[in-house]
């Protein structure tokens, strides 16, 4: 079998795709995620309307095309990113109301964290496969 | 050889490997007859039970993980004899074997197939043991029929089989229904009683489904449930057929997943031992489950990319063979011009899994695909006892496997 029986492969593929289009851009990714709940929520027999429509949710669009009301993420020179809503367009700026700023990423040869300051550590995993199932850990091209 | 002598009600359970001989009287292995002279091989990780009804001696030989135990009484479960003496007296045509991974459903299937024949009812068996297949290649459901004594299913002579192209049904609902109904349908031809042996695959929504969907298919007269505890209540209760609840006897061992996998391989590579490559014209063979081979060829030339061996227009876009494979800018040109692309690059077809099938549709066999040479219109496949001029279409399955019998990969369905 090497045709699709399901378009649940392709609504999977769509997602990595879409994530690797906006890996520097949390927002983005948290927009399109509930915007996924939202739709399976509604046609979870329907995978394939999902991944038509997912790649829609987050366009690049000039500030002459907005409207007062669009919700937006605007990235900024810094690296920094705003999202809100559109309240008032003017001739040299933007004002959003319901906003929340995020600062650039940055990259670090080292860092030490106060533990004092640590609410939560997450430890990260990959490889799960060669670890649960090692006969299925095939090698693949990256 | 260790000769050993049976006293009347003597029982023994014996693992694999071990070949044994009956030398002197008659024994029953699972529930069949075997007179002096029957020589038995028990593969490995295969599990029989030895009856004596009278004195008999029989000779046998441990190989690796043989073994041979004394037990100090019958194990076999008492309401499975008054079940199939059930079945003996309903006659019925179909008949479904349903329970969790190692609860014995092949070995009661064997045993229910020898006491049928002792009473002159031949049975059909659909083993749908795909990844350690008894009947029939590996990674397709096959048909045999008992019409002689048997210790266990891998002395049955495939009938037929169907591939499935997995080692799984997961993934591969609609080939497993198929081939299961298929073969069943086939073994209502050949014997009195078809049973159909499940896979283990009994909850969640998936193998609710398979197993649901499976019964309404086959409409079973009998649908028999081998359970520990109520495991199978959730199935028994709604598929159609008259539901009976045996016990699992307390001799089948659970398998682990490292013992699961290495009898999957020792399957393969048993199956591909002396396999040769056969070599079949691509313009002339068919190709099933598949993109390749469904559509148009077209003139690499006129696609006007460096590099393009092979290409094809079929309804959804196009398929495209190249040397490297495509880079994105050219993946677009494709994209904007036919729609959806299928870029494979030369290669990509090594260790494909396949079945070989003759214009009746019966499969022949199935092999590992080595090369598919687009310039000369070739493609090469390593497979055992096949004669190439017998094989009218290739279908392709899910998994890489090489013809040492290892798997070294699944593939994306979509990708040929």
């Amino acid at each position: 079998m090497t045709l699709e029986h399901s378009a649940f492969q392709g609504l999977f593929e769509k997602l990595v795709e879409i994530i690797e289009k906006h890996k520097d851009n949390p927002q983005a990714i948290k927009v399109i995620l509930k915007e996924l709940d939202k739709e399976y929520k509604k046609i979870p027999v329907y995978p394939r309307i999902i991944g038509e429509t997912l790649p829609e949710v987050v366009n690049q669009v000039e500030a002459e095309d907005l409207e007062n009301g669009a919700k937006v993420i605007i990235s900024l020179k810094d690296g920094s990113k705003v999202t809100g809503e559109i309240e008032k367009i003017n001739s040299d700026e933007l004002v959003l109301s319901d906003c929340k700023k995020i600062g650039p990423a940055e990259d670090l040869e080292k860092s030490s964290v106060s533990k004092e300051k640590i609410s939560k550590i997450s430890e990260l995993k990959s490889d799960l496969i060669a670890e649960n199932w090692p006969s299925l850990d095939f090698e693949v091209e990256e | 050889m260790v000769e050993m002598e049976l006293e009347s009600g003597d029982v023994f359970i014996i693992e694999g490997l071990l070949n044994l001989k009956v030398k002197k009287g008659e024994v029953l292995v699972s529930g069949g007859l075997h007179k002096k002279g029957k020589e038995i091989t028990v593969p490995p990780a295969r599990v029989v039970l030895l009856e004596s009804s009278k004195n008999a001696t029989i000779e046998y030989e441990k190989k690796e993980g043989g073994k041979i135990k004394k037990l100090p009484e019958r194990t076999i479960p008492s309401d499975w004899d008054s079940v199939i003496d059930e079945i003996i007296e309903a006659k019925p045509e179909r008949v479904i074997i349903l329970g969790e991974t190692d609860t014995g459903k092949t070995f009661f299937s064997a045993y229910m197939a020898n006491r049928l024949l002792n009473n002159g009812i031949s049975s059909a068996i659909v083993d749908t043991d795909i990844g350690q297949s008894d009947v029939g290649p590996p990674g397709s459901i096959g048909l045999g029929v008992v019409d002689s004594y048997i210790g266990m299913f891998s002395e049955v002579q495939t009938r037929n089989a169907y591939f499935v192209g997995s080692m799984s049904p997961s993934g591969h609902m609609l080939e497993y229904l198929v081939g299961m109904k298929r073969m069943a349908e086939l073994g209502q031809k050949e014997a009195d009683l078809t049973m159909v042996d499940t896979p283990g695959w009994v909850t969640g929504g998936a193998g609710r489904a398979l197993q649901h969907f499976g019964a309404e298919l086959l409409n079973p007269d009998f649908v028999i449930g081998l359970q520990r505890e109520n495991e199978l209540e959730h199935l028994l209760k709604s598929v159609p057929g008259k539901a009976r609840r045996l016990q699992v006897s307390d001799k089948i061992r659970e398998r682990s997943r490292e013992e699961r996998s290495a009898l999957r391989k020792r399957t393969l590579s048993k199956y591909f031992e002396g396999s040769e490559e056969i070599v079949l014209n691509i313009k002339k063979v068919k190709f099933g489950r598949t993109y390749l081979g469904t559509g148009k060829e077209i003139e690499t030339e006129s696609l006007d990319i460096e590099g393009i061996v092979y290409a094809e227009k079929i309804p959804e876009g196009i398929i495209v063979v190249s040397e490297k494979g495509l880079e994105e800018s050219e993946k677009q040109k494709l994209q904007q011009e036919f729609g959806k692309v299928n870029a494979l690059k030369i290669g990509d077809e090594k260790y494909v899994f396949v079945s070989l099938v003759d214009k009746d549709g019966n499969l022949i066999g199935v092999g590992s695909i080595n090369k598919i040479d687009y310039s000369d219109g070739k493609i090469s496949i390593a497979t055992p006892r096949v004669e190439s001029e017998k094989v009218d279409k290739i279908q392709f399955g899910s998994m890489k496997i090489k013809p040492s019998g290892e798997e070294v990969g699944t593939i994306r369905p979509g990708t040929f």
